[in-house]
């Protein structure tokens, strides 16, 4: 079996046995390589430093586009999956002393009941599944730990990442053009980016406030990016091109109706020499059929053995 | 009847220093543009980057059609099919009797059968004329197709011919080069479930198309692809028309998600309860 297919493989199941390897994100504290994040003012020794510490060889430089710009073009992935991710909560890097924020007492409120609602409704339509069980989307930002390819493509106005779950490409505007109309709410948001020094910016807003159908799951919020969000959620992404195959990628989420703080966590991300394949996830997906049909199926069944025990 | 038949000869007569005139214009344009020259990227080559859209009702059916009633009493006017002249070089598909005969019947329920209904990504050369704009992000390695609908997208790998595709894809496994102005793409490896339009035309998993994209104005992409599907057509036959740049201030790709407009329709006869339009979702 090609290792690809492998990776496919543990995707498809990821979704599930992720869950409870996130469930105390919150209690875990930020530590490790996750500390490790380029600081705003690096000077040129500083990042040389950096780079010879993760495999760049003496005197490299970051190459760039013909635009002049860090070139962060290639197939990038976060490596994680079940047993070889982080917790998202191992990788922060703001707040300081560790730990993802709690919730806002709303946020909270919604999220229990919606907890409870599928509790007792866990397959009643398709609209209790999650997103990713859906083939809506697995969001924007970067995902950590799923093992997801992204490939990067830049010009001078555009840096594109497409996703292989899905099939999406973010186009991420660099023109200085404005965000839309906050009406207009997208699954993947709006992005605009600007290059900062050596860093690319990525600012997002205007997404759909239905973040929380990602996760229906169980567990706690805080695993995950997309576990909750808001209209109000605005997104700062920095890439960080570090050495030949390592971007620093710092991700801030900033939602004040659903976060006490803002939080900042720092994925590395791995350059790879494979190509992304067509993920043709709704096309064939026969898992949600499945879940739907096995729920009647369960239903059926405990009713006939109630009508037995009578 | 009789006076009417007798101005028309006159008009014409009239109009024809005028027709003469604009075939003239009409043949100066299309001279000036075949000769237009693209501005060049920063890597040197042609600058088809941008939102772009075809206009017309190829996606009804790329064969020329009148118009006609569509199959949902309910939607009336709205939901039937405009006329179209077609898009298709010499008019008809050059289909085998059999897949001819597999149209016709796949026209009566297409709305039942079309696979874009379902919001399956559309593949090769539909996507480029369903009614949702595309962008193009050009690079030198890689050219992004970006596409609304359903959030298709295609990778073009450029410069690598022998690069073959690792599988079967819905959008194609796409390989392009630079013939002068015109951006060439070869398109192989699709999936034979994806129809042309809406109107039953069809192929098979022996589809091979050959795209080519040439800019003839600053807003303006002379598109042409050439078919070919041994199994389904009797010759390579050809789709050609323009799109248009969407020059709208601020024009930038949305979404259309579309999976959660279909799911009921495909998931809902394994509901618990009714779902309703306005439930979450």
């Amino acid at each position: 079996m090609r290792p690809r297919f492998s990776r496919f493989l543990a995707a498809a199941v990821a979704i599930v046995l992720l869950l409870p390897g996130l469930s105390s994100a919150q209690r875990g504290r930020g530590r490790g390589e996750g500390r490790i994040t380029v600081p705003a003012r690096a000077t040129a020794e500083d990042r040389a430093a950096l780079a010879q510490r993760h495999g760049a060889p003496p005197g490299w430089t970051v190459p760039r586009t013909s635009d002049g710009h860090p070139d962060l073009r290639g197939v990038w992935v976060e490596p994680g999956g079940p047993r070889g991710g982080r917790k998202l909560s191992e990788l922060l890097t703001d707040p300081p002393e560790g730990g993802i924020p709690a919730l806002t007492a709303q946020a909270q409120e919604d999220w229990d009941a919606l907890q409870a609602y599928l509790e007792e409704h866990p397959a009643d339509t398709w609209a209790d599944r999650s997103l990713g069980e859906r083939c809506v989307t697995l969001g924007a930002p970067v995902r950590a730990n799923f093992n997801q390819y992204y490939k990067l493509v830049q010009n001078k106005d555009h840096v594109v990442i497409v996703m292989e779950w899905i099939h999406e490409a973010r186009v991420i505007l660099l023109d200085g053009s404005p965000h839309p109309d906050p009406d207009i709410q997208l699954w993947l948001g709006d992005s605009r980016g600007r290059w900062e020094g050596e860093s690319l910016v990525v600012e997002t807003t205007n997404y759909l406030p239905k973040g929380y159908a990602g996760t229906h799951q169980r567990g706690t919020p805080q695993g995950w990016f997309h576990s909750l969000n808001s209209k109000e959620l605005v997104v700062t992404e920095r890439f960080t091109l570090i050495a030949p195959d390592l971007i620093f990628y710092d991700v801030t989420i900033d939602d004040p109706l659903i976060w006490a703080r803002p939080w900042t966590v720092m994925i590395p991300l791995k350059k790879q020499n494979e190509p992304l394949f067509e993920f043709a996830c709704h096309e064939g997906n026969y898992n949600l059929a499945n879940i739907l049909s096995g729920a009647r199926v369960s239903e059926q069944e405990a009713a006939a053995a109630e009508a037995d025990s009578k | 009847m009789r006076n009417e038949n007798m101005k028309k000869p006159n008009r014409r007569e009239d109009m024809a220093p005028a027709v003469v005139a604009l075939a003239l214009v009409m043949a100066a344009g299309s001279v000036l543009a075949q000769d237009y020259r693209a501005p060049r990227t920063s890597e040197g080559e042609p600058d088809l980057n941008g939102i772009w859209q075809a206009m017309g009702a190829a996606h009804w059916d790329i064969e020329g059609h009148s118009a006609r009633m569509g199959p949902i009493v309910e939607l009336g006017a709205l939901g039937a099919v405009p006329a179209g002249l077609g898009i298709v070089e010499g008019g008809e598909i050059p289909y085998s009797p059999a897949a001819r005969a597999k149209q016709q019947e796949n026209l009566k329920r297409w709305w039942k059968l079309d696979p874009a209904i379902k919001c399956f990504m559309p593949g090769i050369p539909r996507a480029n004329y369903m009614p949702y704009p595309f962008q193009i992000i050009q690079s030198a390695q890689n050219v992004i197709f970006a596409y609304e609908f359903a959030d298709a997208s295609r990778i073009v790998y450029m410069n690598r011919p022998d690069f073959e595709a690792p599988g079967d894809n819905w959008m194609g496994h796409s390989r392009g080069h630079w013939e002068g102005e015109t951006l060439v793409i070869d398109v192989s490896a699709q999936v034979p479930d994806t129809w042309l339009d809406r109107s039953g035309n069809h192929h098979s998993i022996e589809i091979h198309v050959v795209e080519r994209y040439t800019a003839r104005g600053p807003n303006h992409i002379h598109y042409e692809a050439t078919i070919t599907d041994p199994q389904t057509y009797t010759r390579p036959w050809k789709v050609s028309f323009p799109l248009y740049r969407r020059v709208e201030p601020n024009m930038q790709l949305l979404e259309f998600k579309c999976v959660p407009f279909a799911e009921e329709l495909m998931f809902g006869h394994l509901s618990k309860g009714v779902w309703k339009a306005g439930d979450s979702e």
